[in-house]
């Protein structure tokens, strides 16, 4: 099949990569770029783990072939949320709640927790709202409860929201 | 995977040598250099192999604590206390760098062999199964509160409240994520998980087609412990593994029982089965 070639702002550096039109979002990331971080779970869309944030929003990057994707899309993956004090002060908050059992879902799980939010300024931080922002990310062994089931967690990621809005690399426009 | 194995291990053998959780290293199991401990089933890893580490751990200890008594306080008795070996008759301290470092050099890496022992009031006689199959028990206590859309009879959890003896804590955190993990699980193996058999082929084996809770599913969860460690060993400690997953569905069939005043004796407990059952009575 013939390759055709493209330019993203991927974890905010200029990348470019070629590959056949119809591979997958997902296999593009991990294995023309190297970038093993994000993950592959059900293949169907379903499970959320291969969640990348795609202009800023959450995609399930198994459903997506990459020609699909512009010249000059923003890309963020799992492993961009390290450049970012938003994302930081959420990985820290994950491994501080014991949020990982397994792993397998947290990549998609905290591109989830990045997407929403950094996502909007009038982000509803109640409960049912940040449950239904991760409902497209299944977990089978921790739970849900450690992400943000807890008040406390609520609390705290008032604050955490404001440092992401802050710091923010990569978002709607 | 995942069952924090690397976390608690750790714990427990920094625990039974007095000395900070950061100076212990836990390679990954390799039958080369350890002989081959049995599978990772029945919740035993953390007291089985726990117990077996933290016996190894005390010995390990008494091995050092032995050197550092003969090679620094002429034979006054030494103890391990996180950084220090301590003369107890003296109070004097050596730090620990200093009694490893020539405790190396001139004996070399220091080892310990401990193998798990079954406590002496277990007993199972392999020829005939009779005795203690099991040498204890985790408990667990589940109260689920649901309500019934009398219109649609869909059920939805509304609080799990529960309690749990699983012998000592070793990781209040990693263990109370096991509880929720298994709740989850037992939550959807009550109502929404249900795999059947179509002209010899599974009719839910996709993602798509199994549907298992996500967030929006999953009630407010109230967990606890009461910790009666088990006596049988030093640790004390029991397993969480598998027991989160059993107590939920029946509970949540309870109260199902208790609203609408039938009992469905197959999971999962759908809309549909409700239905012919409450036809039936009515």
């Amino acid at each position: 099949m013939n390759k055709i070639v493209r330019t993203w702002k991927l974890n905010g550096e200029q990348r470019t990569v070629e590959f056949p039109p119809m591979r997958r979002l997902l296999d593009v990331l991990r294995d023309n770029l190297s970038l093993k971080g994000t993950k592959e779970g059900c293949s169907e869309g379903e499970c959320g783990a291969c969640t990348v944030l795609l202009n800023g929003k959450p995609v399930t990057s198994c459903l997506i072939a990459a020609g699909q994707v512009p010249d000059g899309a923003e890309l963020m993956t799992v492993e961009g949320l390290e450049h970012t004090e938003g994302g930081r002060l959420l990985q820290h908050q994950y491994i501080e709640k014991g949020a990982a059992q397994c792993g397998f879902c947290i990549p998609g799980m905290l591109m989830a927790s990045y997407a929403y939010l950094a996502g909007a300024d009038d982000v509803d931080l109640r409960e049912a709202a940040m449950r239904e922002a991760h409902a497209g990310n299944i977990c089978r062994c921790t739970g849900y409860e450690k992400n943000y089931g807890s008040r406390e967690r609520r609390r705290r990621t008032m604050a955490e929201r404001r440092e992401t809005r802050k710091n923010r690399t990569t978002g709607p426009r | 995977m995942g069952q924090g194995t690397f976390t608690i291990m750790p714990q427990i053998v920094a625990d039974g040598l007095s000395v900070n959780m950061n100076r212990v290293r836990c390679p990954n199991p390799d039958t080369k250099f350890v002989p081959d401990s049995g599978p990772t089933v029945a919740s035993r890893t953390t007291m089985v192999v726990g117990s077996t580490l933290f016996d190894a751990a005390i010995k390990l200890k008494a091995q050092m604590e032995a050197y550092a008594s003969e090679a620094f306080f002429g034979g006054a008795p030494a103890e391990l206390n996180e950084h220090f070996f301590k003369n107890t008759y003296t109070n004097e301290t050596i730090p620990f760098e200093r009694v490893a470092d020539r405790l190396i050099k001139e004996k070399g890496p220091q080892r310990v062999y401990n193998q798990f022992k079954l406590p002496p009031q277990i007993r199972w006689d392999q020829r005939t199964f009779v005795g203690d199959s099991y040498p204890s028990y985790s408990w667990g206590c589940n109260v689920a509160e649901v309500e019934v859309n009398p219109l649609t009879l869909e059920i939805k959890v509304k609080k799990v409240t529960s309690f749990w003896d699983i012998g000592r804590v070793i990781n209040p955190v990693l263990a109370k994520g096991q509880i929720e993990g298994g709740l989850t699980q037992a939550l959807g193996f009550a109502l929404m998980e249900k795999m059947g058999i179509k002209d010899g082929l599974f009719d839910a084996s996709r993602m798509q087609t199994y549907v298992v809770p996500t967030a929006l599913d999953t009630p407010e969860m109230s967990i606890d412990f009461l910790e009666f460690p088990f006596t049988g060993t030093a640790l004390g400690a029991k397993g969480v593994g598998e027991v989160p997953i059993d107590g939920l569905a029946p509970a949540i069939a309870n109260a199902v029982e208790s609203a609408t005043g039938v009992r469905i004796n197959e999971l999962p407990i759908t809309p549909e089965k409700l239905l012919s059952k409450l036809g039936a009575v009515v």
